[in-house]
């Protein structure tokens, strides 16, 4: 089993609100997840991202899978990028 | 999701979607909510629902489609958005005026204020139906 980090939908209808997790790639659609590593709030002008980068970095040297999505705001963030150098440093 | 707007593209579909899901079959909400809500890939779709994955990708491109042409009929999201700013410069301009006015029409005014702003929040609670 592999594992993913993705950008799940929480808030209401109309108030979306995002979490970015760590999962399981086969887990249910229940909610579980392994551990909550950053936000996503559309509705903010403009939009708000929060990340744990210390975490992502780890979940990434793992092997973690980001959605394309995730990737998207990893890249923006940096955190791609920091998560290459890290590996050709190794 | 690939598209370099990527977030853009989440964001607009899934607005839309608040606003028309109830005019999908359950099969087409299941595909949107999965890939949108839960962030699955067309991939993990198609293995959960036994279809390849250009099924899986063609079948949310048709209700992208969908839900734009619901909204290039219905028009209920730019309503929607155009409503809450409307609302919001009335709230402002009310603050200037507000203390030109008797308390009794304050009251009166806020009152009103608040039925509209609990009518534009509706939406936002409970009604979780799809």
């Amino acid at each position: 089993m592999s594992v993913k980090i993705r950008l799940k939908r929480m808030g209401a209808k109309k108030a979306p609100f995002y979490r970015l997790v760590v999962a399981e790639s086969r887990f249910p659609r229940d909610g579980r997840f392994i551990e909550e590593i950053g936000t996503y709030n559309p509705l903010k002008d403009p939009a708000q991202f929060t990340i744990d980068e210390a975490r992502a970095l780890h979940w990434l040297s793992t092997g973690a899978q980001p959605s394309d999505t995730v990737r998207h705001l990893f890249h923006q963030a940096g955190i791609m990028k920091k998560h290459h150098e890290a590996r050709q440093s190794k | 999701m690939e598209s370099p707007n990527i977030i853009e593209k989440v964001s607009r579909l899934t607005r839309l979607y608040d606003f028309y899901a109830a005019l999908l079959t359950p099969r087409q909400r299941q595909m949107f909510e999965l890939h949108y809500f839960e962030d699955w890939s067309y991939a993990e779709i198609g293995e959960h629902l036994t279809i390849s994955r250009q099924a899986v990708y063609d079948q949310l491109a048709r209700v992208a489609d969908q839900l734009e042409h619901y909204e290039e009929l219905l028009g209920l999201v730019f309503a929607d958005a155009l409503q809450r700013d409307r609302t919001k410069n009335l709230v402002a301009t009310w603050a200037e005026v507000k203390g030109a006015v008797s308390p009794l029409l304050q009251e009166r005014m806020e009152a009103s204020i608040r039925e509209i702003q609990h009518l534009l929040d509706a939406g936002e609670r409970g009604d979780s139906r799809v």
